[in-house]
């Protein structure tokens, strides 16, 4: 590489027909090989953020204390695949919510997404415009991060990624609200510094159940095949707020069921079951010992009673013939017989 | 009562401070005065008296404290007067007007007398319900100093409510405002129950839209990259004829498969809009072979991954080939039946046709050759045909060679050159072996032992 002139410049017409090396001083990726093609020249290409970079946009992505691994894997993939963004220890839950705005003030980031985990169960995720801005909480669930092996995409860390929405974000106040939120807060600059000059992949923001559901897609090619990288999770609207942190309550998700009540709720339909078992098998077991009524008629005696027909009482008043047997006749038929 | 004194006051929810306060006036013209204010000097100083309940039914009159003055205030009329300690104990206590805190003083209330501070309106009978607010001084100070105790109660003679509140909120409706709102026909007869209000969600819709519009950057779409769109059409399984299109569009979120196609379709239906307006605003989606750069996730990761599809698919593979097997092995042990059963029944075929050649009924050897006319059983008769080729048998040959007539038999166990040098009949094994199995060592073809037997009949 030592034997190459190189050019720096923004010479981006002819860069792109000459097979050059892209070196960037800015970037973390390893240097590239270079062609051996039939020029000694090589046309470094200037800094993306050459004075182009208008856009300022910056996220501030940190947790509360308390959160356990998954929530710190979902918070450093959205990180990595965010680079306007910037980290920051975790907060003390000791300290009220609108500490959170001056964090932001001093890291100079007008959006954060702030990880609050209750319990060590529940995960809440506040997304917010800093200084005056509207804000939101969410309830998160089913994360799944880029580390899972059955997501088998890649991209280039910090590409810039296309958003899509679902129709239905256009159709409620509160969800136009929310898509204007995820875009601010989502898309990468142009021209950041960070950034890389291809579009790669794909967020989707979907609403199905009454939740919106984030998926994250690798553009493979350009027929439109994809593959998903991560991370995904699904995000359950609780609040809208007006100012940054608090303000006015804008929205209320009214289908919107805290997790614990969740949970009680569950518990006590157990709980019902089994006392419903329970009084069942009292009443039988009453059943069976209370004294049981002794019936003095039987009302089922006299079904299969059938009596003879009533006869008219006959009184004999002679006496009744003698009868001749045959027995005796017979003998004195055979005696008669053997005596011939 | 009321008729007969001035209108009552009404105290709200208050225990075990009196429910109503009626003050009583010697002069007659009372019944004139509830429009007009009452005359000052007339109320003044007068025995606070308790009486029962507010719409006057009955009760009992009990002293319990002194009046101390009033003031007016637009409509409202403010009585000031000092309750004794303990409401129902008579107290016996003889005030000027104009200086109230020294005839307190003077009489040595004791010290957890309470201010009184009552309003009601002039305009009705009915007292108006603003709140009886009573302080109860002891509370504030100890008992000892009674001056300064007094000073504290001329302080604290404005708004103080304390200690009543949590006795308020047992009942959020005292007895006498119901019966108020029971006489005003605002509660019908019969059982009443209360009933929580079903709880409002708020939806600012005016709000979020002033909002929206506060907050909304109105960028090129290349800052951005958004687009909005229904899932592609799904053409594969529309054409299988499988799955019936939601009518209203919406997805069932509980069918994992279904749902997680209406995204990676909405997902496509983006990159194909968006990928001209890529191409238009100069931004690649391609990137060039030789481009390297860190991704977000690493090689290492990438490895597991591929070696976990690798993995996935062997297991799948042995499995399909384990399946094979086995239904070859069923398969293959009715065929090796067949041909069992076939060659039996050759065999009887060959007999029977041998036994009647040989009782003379044909005399045709056809017999012999076999079934040439079959296809396929090449190998077969070609092995036949040669040892057929071979002749005699070997041991025949041998046995005429020795017995047989004709040839110099003298010098033939002698050895000769070419006997001597012929090794072809030394065995090395046979040589070699000290001591082995006897004869030919035992079965060649030993016959396996029961248990094994049992195992291949069941594994076949």
């Amino acid at each position: 590489m030592s034997a190459f002139k190189r050019k720096r410049g923004g010479q981006g017409a002819v860069g792109k027909k000459a097979k050059k090396a892209k070196v960037v001083a800015d970037r973390d990726g390893a240097p590239s090989e270079t062609e051996q093609g039939t020029k000694n020249e090589v046309t470094v290409p200037a800094p993306v953020s050459s004075g182009k970079w208008t856009n300022k946009e910056r996220v501030l992505i940190f947790s509360s204390r308390g959160i356990n691994f998954r929530t710190r894997h979902l918070m450093q993939d959205l990180r990595t695949m965010m680079p306007h963004s910037k980290a920051d220890t975790k907060m003390d839950r000791k300290d009220k919510l609108f500490v959170v705005n001056e964090v932001c003030e001093i890291k100079n980031c007008n959006k954060c997404l702030f990880f609050e985990a209750k319990k060590k169960q529940d995960l809440y995720m506040w997304i917010a415009n800093s200084p005056h801005g509207p804000s939101a909480k969410f309830l998160v669930q089913n994360i799944h991060t880029l580390a899972e092996l059955k997501m088998t995409g890649n991209c280039l860390k910090g590409s810039r990624p296309l958003l899509s929405f679902d129709p239905k974000f256009d159709k409620e106040p509160q969800f136009a609200l929310l898509k204007e939120l995820f875009i601010q807060t989502f898309s990468t600059p142009h021209y950041h510094p960070k950034s890389q000059p291809f579009v790669d992949h794909v967020y989707t923001f979907t609403i199905a159940d009454n939740r919106i559901w984030f998926r994250n897609y690798q553009i493979i090619e350009e027929d439109a095949s994809l593959v998903e990288i991560g991370p995904r999770f699904v995000l359950n609207l609780i609040k809208v707020f007006q100012g940054s942190f608090g303000g006015p309550t804008l929205y209320e998700n009214p289908d919107f069921k805290s997790p614990n009540m969740h949970r009680r709720e569950i518990r006590i339909a157990a709980a019902a079951r089994v006392r419903e078992k329970q009084m069942v098998k009292e009443m039988q077991k009453m059943k069976r010992t209370e004294a049981k009524q002794d019936l003095s008629k039987d009302i089922t005696a006299d079904v299969f009673l059938t009596p003879a027909p009533e006869k008219p009482v006959h009184i004999e008043t002679e006496a009744p013939e003698p009868r001749f047997s045959n027995k005796n006749k017979r003998k004195a038929m055979k005696r008669q017989r053997q005596r011939r | 009562m009321c008729k007969e004194n001035l209108p009552y006051l009404c105290a709200l929810g208050s225990d075990p401070g009196p429910c109503a306060v009626r003050l009583s006036v010697p002069s007659s013209s009372n019944s004139q005065s509830r429009t007009d204010s009452p005359g000052l000097a007339q109320v003044w100083p007068r025995r606070a008296q308790r009486s029962g309940c507010g719409c006057g039914c009955g009760g009992t009159d009990a002293d319990i404290g002194t009046f101390l003055s009033v003031a007016r205030h637009q409509n409202v009329w403010i009585l000031l007067f000092v309750l004794d300690s303990k409401v129902g104990r008579p107290r016996d206590v003889t005030s000027s007007p104009r200086e109230p805190l020294r005839t307190c003083e003077q009489e040595r209330l004791p010290s957890t007398a309470a201010f009184s501070f009552f309003t009601f309106s002039a305009h009705s009978h009915l007292p108006s319900h603003s709140g009886l607010m009573v302080v109860d001084s002891g509370t504030m100070e100890p008992a000892e100093e009674q001056q300064q105790e007094q000073e504290e109660e001329e302080e604290e003679e404005e708004e103080e409510m304390l200690g009543l509140d949590s006795e308020e909120e047992n009942s959020e409706m005292s007895d006498d405002e119901l019966q108020e709102a029971f006489a005003s026909g605002l509660l019908k007869p019969g059982m009443n129950v209360l009933v929580d209000q079903p709880k409002k969600h708020v939806n600012n819709v005016e709000g979020m839209k002033q909002c929206l519009a506060d907050f909304r950057k109105d960028l090129p779409w290349v800052e951005r990259l958004v687009l909005t769109n229904p899932p592609a059409e799904d053409v594969l399984s529309q054409a299988e004829g499988k799955v019936p299109k939601p009518a209203n569009g919406d997805v069932n979120a509980d069918d994992d498969f279904q749902r997680e196609m209406f995204f990676y379709r909405q997902a496509q239906a983006t990159v194909l809009e968006a990928l001209p307006l890529l191409s238009k605003h100069g931004i690649a989606t391609k990137r060039p072979e030789d481009y390297f750069a860190e991704m977000a996730k690493s090689d290492q990761h990438m490895q597991k991954i591929r070696k976990k599809l690798i993995s996935k698919q062997m297991i799948l593979e042995k499995s399909e080939k384990a399946k094979k097997l086995r239904e070859q092995r069923k398969f293959g042990k009715k065929v090796q039946v067949e041909v069992i059963q076939k060659r039996q029944k050759e065999k009887k075929a060959m007999m029977t046709a041998v036994k009647r050649y040989q009782k003379g009924m044909t005399d045709k050897l056809e017999f012999l050759e076999g079934d040439k006319k079959q296809p396929g059983k090449d190998s077969a008769q070609g092995s036949k045909k040669a040892a057929a080729k071979k002749g005699p048998n070997a041991k025949r040959k041998f046995k005429d060679q020795k017995f047989g007539f004709g040839g110099k038999k003298s010098g033939k166990k002698w050895n000769t050159k070419e006997s001597f040098n012929d090794v072809s009949s030394f065995r090395a094994k046979v040589a070699n072996a000290k001591g082995g199995k006897k004869g030919k060592g035992g079965k060649q073809n030993k016959r396996p032992g029961k248990s094994v037997r049992k195992k291949m009949k069941g594994r076949s």
